[in-house]
C-alpha cells in the first residue's frame, strides 16, 4: 500500500519540517552565516582589494594584526584621570548600581548592566596615549565616540517623542488615524529622500528653519557645515525618520493596557499626566525596552544620513563607523582592516542583542 | 455611608438614548442590587454614579452632595471591577495604597489602613506579592481590599463574581455578605444572576432596556411581581406562562385543556392573558395533558420538562423520590392561590 504514496507522503515530520525550512536555511546561511565568517577571516589578512581582485595570492595571513593596527597604538597607558568627566561618570554609574540595588529600586540584572557600563565607561575612557605615544589609527576611537554620541542622542530622542505622540495619537476618531499615518510616512521614505528634505530644511538661505530663525531675530545657523551643530542636524533627520515604527510599536503597546485600569486610576485621583507616570509607563516597560534595544542595534549602522548630508564632516565630526569601515575598504582598498572594524562592530551590537534577550528573558519570569 | 438618590437619570449616546429616566433612591447601609439581562443598562448605570460615564440629564446625589458633574475621583466611591482592574505593575500593599496616596495621604496613615483592610480579607500573607502570582479569588479579594482602604461613602461593584468559578463565586458571595454586614457601607452591586441578587440584597433593582421595572425587597420580587418580565426572571427554574382567555368561568387554557379559577379579578370576558405559576409551585398528577419530554434529577429535587399540545414548555419541581419516566404522560395541578395572571398585551399584572 506505501508503494501507493508520492515521494513526499513518505517524509516524516521532521523530514518534512526540515525540507520546508530548506530555502530559509539556505538563504540564511549563504548570505548571512558566509558572509559573517568570511568577513571574520578577511579580518586576519592584509588584504588589498584591488590587488586580490587581480591577483587572489596576494593576500597574506597576519593574525589579529589588523584590530591592534586599527584599535591600539605606541605607548597606550591607563590612568584613572585621563577624561575625567567621562570616567567620573562611569564611577557614579558603579555607585548608583550598587545604591539602587541596595534599595530594592532596579532588579540585580538591571544593576548589574548598569554596573557593568559604568565600569566600562571608566576603565575605556582612561586609555590614553603616553608621552611620545600615538594611537596607530587616529581616526577610528574618534569615530566610535562619534558613532556612540549619534546613538546616545538618536534613541532616547526617538523613544520619548514616538512615546508621546502615540500616547498623544491613540484614541479612535478619523483625524487621529490621519495623524498617526501622517507620522508614519516618513519612515516609508528612502534615505536619499530623507537627507535631501533636510538639506532643505537646514539650508542657512531657503531653508524652513533658517526662515524661522531669521523671523525671530537671529542670524541662520549653518547647520550642516558647523562643527557645533553637524551631529544636531543628523541626529533630528533620523529622529524624524524613525519615529514611525516606534510609534507603532508604543501604540500597540498602548492598546494592550486594560482600560480598567484606567477607569481604577480615575476613581483613584490619578488620571492624566498622573495616570500616563504612575500607570501607563510601567505597563509600556516591555515595549520601551524593546524599542530602545531595536533602536540601538539600528542606530549604531547609521551611514547614510552622515555620508550624504555631511560627508563625515566638519572636521570629521560627524564621521561614523559604517561610513569609517566603506571608506577604509573601498575607497583605501584595506578590507582586512575594515573587515577588523566590522567584527568590532558586531560585537558591541550582539551585546546590546544579549542584552535584549535577557531582559526579555528576565520579564518573563 | 451615604444615601444615594437618582432622579431622572438619563444616558444617551449620541442620539441612542440607553437609559430612560431612571428615579431610584438607595438608603444609607443599604445593600441593592441592579440585576437584569445582558444590554439592559445595569452596568451603565452604575459607571454613571461611580462618574465614569457621563450623566446625560437629571442629577444623581451622594449625600447631601449633587455629583452630576463632579470627578469620579471626588464622588466618594470605590469600585470592584468585572476584571478586578488591578495595577499589574505594583504589589498588594500598593495597590492596596495607591488610591490614598494618590490623595496625599501620610505613609504611616496608608500603612495603618492597608494591614487594616488585609486583615478583614485575610490578606497578610500576599502583601508583597504582585498580581499576577495570585489567584482569581485573591485578585478579587485584593481588589475589594482596594476599596475598602479608600473608605468611600458607597462601594459600587460590577458584576465582580462573574470571572470566578462556581464554587469560589458561592465563597466570594458569602464573602461580601459578611463585609457588607461588618462595615455596613452603602453598596450598589450589578449582576446578571439573580441568585446573587437574591442572596446579597436589602434591595433589588430589576432593569430591562434602560428602565426601572421593579424595585423592592428580594421576597417582594418574588412573591408579587409587577409584571412577566420580573415573573420570569426572578426564581430559578423560572416562572411557567400559558396562553389564556378570560371566560365566565376563569380563564381558559388551551395548553392544559381546562380552565383555571386564578384568585383575582379577571378583566372582560374574550381578554388574551398569560397565566403564570412558579416550577415549585405545580404537582404531577396522573393525566394525558402533557408529555414528559426530559427529567433532570438534581439529587434532593429533579425538574421535569414537560410539553403541551399547543407546543407550550413548562418545568415542574418533584420531590417524589421516584422519578417519572421520559416519553409518560401527565398532568399538573396548583393551589389557584399560586397562579399569576398577566395581560398578554401590556404584560402587566392582572391582581
Amino acid at each position: 500500500m506505501s508503494n501507493a504514496k508520492s515521494p513526499l507522503q513518505r517524509l516524516n515530520e521532521t523530514q518534512s519540517a526540515y525540507l520546508l525550512l530548506l530555502p530559509f536555511l539556505l538563504t540564511y546561511g549563504l548570505f548571512l552565516i558566509y558572509p559573517f565568517f568570511r568577513g571574520v577571516w578577511i579580518s586576519l589578512h592584509d588584504w588589498n582589494l584591488l590587488q586580490v581582485a587581480f591577483n587572489p595570492d596576494a593576500k597574506q595571513f597576519v593574525g589579529l594584526d589588523n584590530y591592534v593596527r586599527v584599535m591600539w597604538g605606541r605607548n597606550i597607558e591607563w590612568s584613572p584621570w585621563a577624561r575625567p568627566v567621562l570616567q567620573v561618570l562611569g564611577l557614579l554609574g558603579v555607585v548608583a548600581s550598587v545604591a539602587l540595588n541596595r534599595t530594592r529600586r532596579l532588579t540585580s540584572l538591571t544593576s548589574v548592566a548598569l554596573g557593568l557600563a559604568g565600569a566600562a565607561l571608566f576603565l575605556i575612557s582612561g586609555v590614553h596615549a603616553g608621552e611620545e605615544g600615538r594611537w596607530f589609527d587616529r581616526r577610528f576611537w574618534p569615530t566610535v565616540g562619534n558613532t556612540v554620541l549619534f546613538v546616545g542622542l538618536t534613541v532616547p530622542g526617538v523613544t520619548i517623542s514616538a512615546l508621546l505622540i502615540a500616547a498623544a495619537l491613540n484614541r479612535e476618531t478619523r483625524a487621529m488615524s490621519l495623524l498617526r499615518t501622517l507620522f508614519f510616512l516618513s519612515q516609508v521614505l528612502s534615505v536619499t529622500v530623507v537627507t535631501l528634505i533636510w538639506q532643505i530644511m537646514f539650508s542657512p538661505r531657503q531653508g524652513l528653519i533658517a526662515n524661522i530663525t531669521e523671523l525671530a531675530g537671529g542670524s541662520p545657523i549653518n547647520w550642516l557645515t558647523d562643527e557645533r551643530f553637524a551631529m544636531a542636524a543628523i541626529v533630528i533627520a533620523t529622529i524624524w525618520w524613525s519615529l514611525g515604527i516606534a510609534m507603532i510599536l508604543f501604540l500597540a503597546g498602548l492598546q494592550d493596557i486594560s482600560k480598567d485600569l484606567f477607569e481604577a486610576g480615575a476613581l483613584d485621583n490619578c488620571t492624566g499626566v498622573r495616570a500616563f507616570w504612575h500607570i501607563t509607563l510601567p505597563n509600556l516597560k516591555r515595549t520601551i525596552t524593546l524599542v530602545i534595544i531595536l533602536q540601538i542595534i539600528l542606530h549604531f549602522q547609521v551611514f547614510g544620513q552622515s555620508h550624504l548630508m555631511t560627508q563625515g564632516g566638519p572636521n570629521d565630526e560627524t564621521q561614523v563607523l559604517v561610513r569609517y569601515i566603506y571608506q577604509t575598504a573601498f575607497r583605501d582598498s584595506e578590507l582586512g582592516r575594515a573587515s577588523a572594524m566590522a567584527v568590532f562592530l558586531f560585537v558591541i551590537m550582539g551585546a546590546f542583542s544579549v542584552v535584549q534577550f535577557l531582559v526579555g528573558r528576565e520579564e518573563n519570569d | 455611608m451615604s444615601r444615594v438618590e437618582l432622579s431622572r437619570a438619563i444616558k444617551r449616546y449620541g442620539a441612542t438614548q440607553v437609559i430612560h429616566g431612571i428615579d431610584l433612591e438607595i438608603d444609607e447601609g443599604e445593600f441593592c442590587v441592579f440585576v437584569g439581562p445582558s444590554g439592559c443598562g445595569k452596568s451603565t448605570l452604575l459607571r454613571m454614579i461611580a462618574g465614569l460615564e457621563e450623566t446625560s440629564d437629571g442629577t444623581i446625589r451622594i449625600g447631601a452632595r449633587d455629583v452630576t458633574r463632579v470627578d469620579a475621583a471626588d464622588r466618594g466611591v470605590a469600585m470592584v471591577f468585572q476584571t478586578y482592574a488591578l495595577y499589574p505593575h505594583m504589589t498588594v500593599e500598593e495597590n492596596m495604597g495607591f488610591g490614598l496616596r494618590m490623595n496625599g495621604h501620610a505613609k504611616d496613615e496608608i500603612q495603618q489602613k492597608v494591614d487594616e483592610a488585609a486583615g478583614i480579607l485575610k490578606l497578610e500573607d500576599y502583601l508583597s506579592r504582585k498580581p499576577k502570582a495570585l489567584s482569581g479569588g485573591q485578585r478579587q479579594r485584593v481588589a475589594i481590599g482596594r476599596a475598602i482602604v479608600r473608605g468611600p461613602e458607597v462601594f459600587l461593584f460590577d458584576e465582580p463574581l462573574s470571572n470566578l468559578d462556581a464554587e469560589l463565586r458561592v465563597d466570594m458571595r458569602v464573602e461580601i455578605a459578611r463585609l457588607h454586614k461588618e462595615i455596613g457601607a452603602t453598596m450598589i452591586y450589578v449582576t446578571h444572576d439573580q441568585v446573587e441578587a437574591m442572596t446579597l440584597a436589602d434591595k433589588i433593582v430589576v432593569l430591562r432596556a434602560g428602565h426601572i421595572e421593579q424595585v423592592g425587597a428580594p421576597m417582594d420580587l418574588y412573591n408579587d411581581p409587577d409584571n412577566r418580565f420580573v415573573a420570569g426572571f426572578i426564581g430559578s427554574p423560572s416562572m411557567n406562562f400559558l396562553r389564556g382567555t378570560v371566560t365566565a368561568d376563569g380563564v381558559e387554557v388551551p395548553g392544559l385543556g381546562r380552565t383555571l379559577q386564578p384568585k383575582v379579578t379577571l378583566p372582560p370576558d374574550g381578554t388574551a392573558v398569560q397565566i403564570g405559576v412558579r416550577p415549585e409551585h405545580l404537582k404531577l398528577t396522573e393525566g394525558t395533558a402533557l408529555r414528559v419530554d426530559l427529567t433532570e434529577a438534581l439529587g434532593g429535587v429533579s425538574y421535569a420538562y414537560l410539553v403541551a399540545e399547543t407546543g407550550e414548555r413548562m418545568i415542574v419541581e418533584d420531590r417524589r423520590r421516584e422519578r417519572i419516566g421520559m416519553d409518560t404522560r401527565a398532568d399538573i395541578t396548583c393551589d389557584p392561590g399560586d397562579i399569576f395572571v398577566f395581560d398578554a398585551e401590556t404584560e402587566q399584572r392582572i391582581r
